[in-house]
């Protein structure tokens, strides 16, 4: 668990697409430690802008790597389209 | 190759100076037009820089066929030049290609969508941008193994680009180079690039197939494409060695 209601949202979603021996954390990198596919990824996404009714623009995304980067697009106005 | 050198960076210099001054002066659809136009010049003084010839064997669809997700083997970093050369297109790119001197501005401005694929939030974006690229009617040029292999051996695909393009059809290609010119990533890639421009000329054979309709399911999708990768590159081997003989 963390602090933040979305990083553990995005932990759960992650939890149930990678194997449970993947060790998960807000620190973890979304391709080196995680390595979901980008499909899989965009999926998480989709899952998330749907739950919190916010579209993230491309730009935004460029920069994610971990789990706490995506939470933190979902609590910045910039991050939306 | 001394002087098809500075043709190319004097003529690719013009173009993009012309691209700049359209951007800051002119409206979007006459902008677009003379991007269009300008990238397709380059694309030519690329062609001649490197001497390329390139050898089609089949039909290339009509422009009205657009938008397409064009599927391809990837051998060097020219394969783009060489696609291009018969069918227009927007390319993936490694994110790094556009900070690449001359080079990266050329890609920018033909509308490249660049992509980092050590970066989950990049790849995302990559996806989608294919999917905006297609639904405004454009063809877009992917190589769905990740990375440049030599030889003919076609590596399993990404089902990312698959996924972008649901709904739209798929042209595959097959590439042959001639053997020793392919990119193997022992040295950068522009240093690769700068010795290949010292062969003086540079034959490559392009299979085309036929579009078809994608499949819903992205891994299908990649099984799909890729198996039919796999004969248009050994069609154009024969193609190739046929030439070259």
């Amino acid at each position: 668990m963390s602090a933040d209601p979305i990083e553990d949202t995005i932990l759960d979603l992650l939890r149930q697409r990678v194997s449970p021996d993947v060790p998960l954390s807000p620190l973890s990198d979304l391709v080196a430690d995680v390595d979901l596919d980008s499909v899989a990824l965009l999926e998480v996404i989709a899952d998330l802008e749907e739950r919190t009714g916010i579209r993230l623009g491309e730009e935004a995304l460029q920069d994610t790597v971990t789990v706490r980067d995506l939470a933190r697009l979902f609590t910045a106005p910039s991050a939306t389209q | 190759m001394g002087l098809r050198f500075l043709l190319f960076v004097f003529g690719s210099s013009f173009w993009l100076l012309i691209c700049g001054v359209f951007r800051l002066l002119s409206p979007a659809p006459t902008r677009q037009r003379v991007f269009a136009h300008a990238m397709r010049r380059i694309i030519r003084l690329g062609a001649r820089l490197y001497g390329l010839r390139v050898i089609a064997v089949g039909e290339a669809p009509a422009p009205e066929s657009a938008p397409l997700l064009i599927v391809s083997n990837h051998r060097s970093g020219l394969d783009t030049l060489v696609i291009r050369q018969i069918l227009s297109g927007r390319s993936l790119a490694k994110s790094r290609v556009a900070n690449w001197p001359l080079f990266g501005a050329l890609f920018r401005a033909g509308g490249t969508v660049f992509v980092d694929r050590a970066n989950a939030g990049s790849r995302v974006a990559a996806i989608r941008s294919i999917t905006t690229a297609l639904d405004e009617g454009a063809n877009v040029i992917v190589f769905p193994e990740g990375m440049t292999v030599a030889g003919d051996e076609v590596r399993p695909f990404f089902r990312g680009a698959f996924h972008a393009a649901r709904g739209r059809r798929v042209l595959c290609l097959g590439l042959a180079f001639p053997p020793g010119t392919e990119f193997t990533r022992e040295e950068p890639m522009p240093v690769y690039l700068w010795k290949l421009l010292w062969r003086g000329s540079l034959p490559v054979a392009i299979a085309i197939g036929e579009p078809y309709q994608n499949p819903r399911d992205p891994a299908e999708a990649a099984l799909t494409a890729r198996r039919r990768t796999v004969a248009l590159v050994a069609r154009a081997r024969h193609t190739l060695d046929h030439h070259v003989r």
